[in-house]
């Protein structure tokens, strides 16, 4: 043991000065070098963690967002699809009215035209009657004014209005 | 034969500090001067953090808080509530360590040196030696990686509960038997834990001399690469083992930790293994 | 003759016998766990390097008995 303290020369000088230096250094690195970046990886990682969180509650308020205005434009697509649905019956029932009544007014239109157009024909015919004797009564007259006399032309206007009658009388019957 | 350095041979191999000056009682050591570049180092990347560190980091406030990051995700995993405390003996062993080991990798550490004559023939005594490669300071700091783990053991069980966890076997009369084993394994580490820093940073130390000494510019390369690897897993190693000694010694007996497996039947590293994968 | 040299030589070679086969273990089975389980590197990487770093200690102190050997 002697000759091995001797041969590795250990000597309390070396070892005291060996120990100071290391109790130095421990107390300058602790001061000066493991506090300082200790902390600031401490303050780091808090910071990284508080970002990681902001990060994440953003994400969320992202999402909130993103779903409350998904749920708004659902909400107005609703909205205007019923719009238009209603708009739609709105402008079907005024189209239906309108056809409706058009339909109504025309038909009235056309009764009246057609009792107009009778009552027209009525008293178109009984002129044209009236007309036909007359003109009937002239050139019957002229046609036969040389071959008969008063009587036998009385006679004959006679006949002729007795068979006009019966015709007459049905004509006014059927209108 | 404190010294390979003689005439015929260009490998420079010094098992222990070299003294450089007097300074009153106190021996100057090239270790010392390397101990000090490396506190220097540190100190003055302490003091860049201090001024200019912010929340968003830099590229250089990123490499600098990686260390930071890793041990501390470890620390805090094993030890939720005291983690605070913890950490920071922690990292400084580790970073310490750590820079202790690269300063041996810088161009100029152990090949620029003072003519000394010494023993009657002519030697160069290197003027930086990485610190990591002399014993002082390694044991140094597995005393306090000791001193860190009993007493966080006496913090975490009170002084009787953590002798009677210490000395007392779990069945009682096995005491006598286990006691010293015990003794031995607590004592142990701080051995193990010095030499094995030691033997590492000292074996790259010769591995790279040997290499520069035999060969030509390539290879040497490829092992100062390597030994970049081993100085950065060594530093991890040393302040892992210190972290899970002290989850060992925090564990205590209450939670029914040693119930399943006798503590005298592994030795006190099979033990800190299975406590550190969890 | 002196043989102080081969006795180191012997100390260091045949200490590092075993640590090198036991690393070789540890590192096979790392490798064949992450190999099964790629997500499990995170809980294996400390367990992994103090594994190592125990398994090499024996070495070391097989290096510290080849210098003691030499030197003492």
């Amino acid at each position: 043991m002697e000759a091995l303290i001797q041969e590795f020369d250990v000597n309390l000088v070396s070892l005291v000065f060996q120990l100071i230096n290391f109790l130095l250094l421990l107390y300058l690195l602790n001061r000066f070098l493991f506090k300082p970046l200790l902390a600031r990886m401490d303050e780091r990682s808090s910071k990284i963690e508080k970002g990681l969180e902001d990060a994440e509650a953003a994400a969320r308020d992202r999402e909130l967002a993103r779903a409350e205005r998904e749920a708004a434009v659902s909400e107005a697509r609703k909205e205007a699809n019923e719009m238009i649905a209603r708009a739609n019956k709105i402008a079907e029932d005024t189209r239906n009215e309108i056809l409706t009544e058009a339909r109504t007014e025309a038909e009235k239109v056309t009764t009246r035209a057609r009792e107009e157009i009778v009552a027209e024909k009525d008293r178109a015919m009984a002129e044209i009657r009236g007309q036909v004797a007359d003109l009937a009564l002239a050139a019957a007259g002229k046609l036969i004014r040389h071959e008969m006399d008063d009587k036998a032309q009385k006679r004959l206007v006679e006949e002729f209005l007795a068979e006009v009658k019966p015709a007459g009388s049905s004509k006014s019957a059927r209108s | 034969m404190p010294h390979f350095a003689t005439e015929e041979s260009l490998i420079h191999v010094a098992i222990k500090a070299e003294p450089l000056f007097h300074l009153g009682p106190i021996t100057v050591t090239n270790s010392m001067v390397g101990t000090l570049i490396a506190t220097v180092i540190l100190a003055s990347l302490a003091f860049w953090a201090s001024r200019n560190s912010a929340v968003v980091p830099g590229r250089f406030q990123s490499f600098l808080e990686f260390p930071l990051e890793f041990l501390g995700g470890i620390v805090r995993s094993q030890h939720p509530t005291r983690w605070s405390a913890i950490l920071p003996p922690i990292l400084t062993i580790f970073l310490l360590v750590l820079v202790a080991n690269y300063v041996g990798l810088l161009p100029g550490v152990g090949t620029i040196g003072l003519h000394v004559v010494e023993d009657g023939h002519e030697a160069v005594v290197p003027i930086i030696r990485p610190a990591s490669a002399d014993l002082n300071f390694t044991l140094t700091l597995a005393l306090v990686a000791f001193v860190l783990f009993v007493s966080w053991g006496v913090r975490a069980n009170g002084v009787r509960g953590y002798l009677k966890e210490t000395f007392v076997a779990n069945p009682p009369y096995m005491t006598p038997l286990m006691t010293p084993i015990h003794i031995v394994s607590e004592l142990s580490r701080i051995i193990s834990l010095s030499m094995r820093l030691f033997g590492n940073v000292f074996a790259g130390e010769i591995l790279l001399a040997v290499m520069l000494a035999l060969t030509f510019a390539i290879v040497p390369t490829v092992f100062l690469g390597l030994e970049m690897i081993f100085g950065a897993v060594q530093a991890l190693v040393f302040a892992l083992l210190t972290l899970t000694y002290i989850t060992l010694a925090t564990a205590g007996h209450g939670g029914g930790h040693d119930e399943e497996h006798e503590p005298g039947e592994h030795d006190a590293d099979d033990v800190a293994l299975r406590a550190g994968a969890h | 003759m002196d043989l102080t040299p081969l006795a180191a030589g012997l100390a260091i070679g045949l200490g590092a016998l075993g640590p090198g086969i036991g690393l070789g273990l540890g590192v096979s089975k790392a490798m064949e766990a992450l190999g099964r389980n790629p997500e499990a590197s995170g809980a294996l990487f400390v367990p992994y390097v103090l594994g190592l770093a125990l398994t090499e200690a024996v070495a070391i102190y097989a290096l510290v008995i080849g210098l003691l050997i030499l030197f003492v």
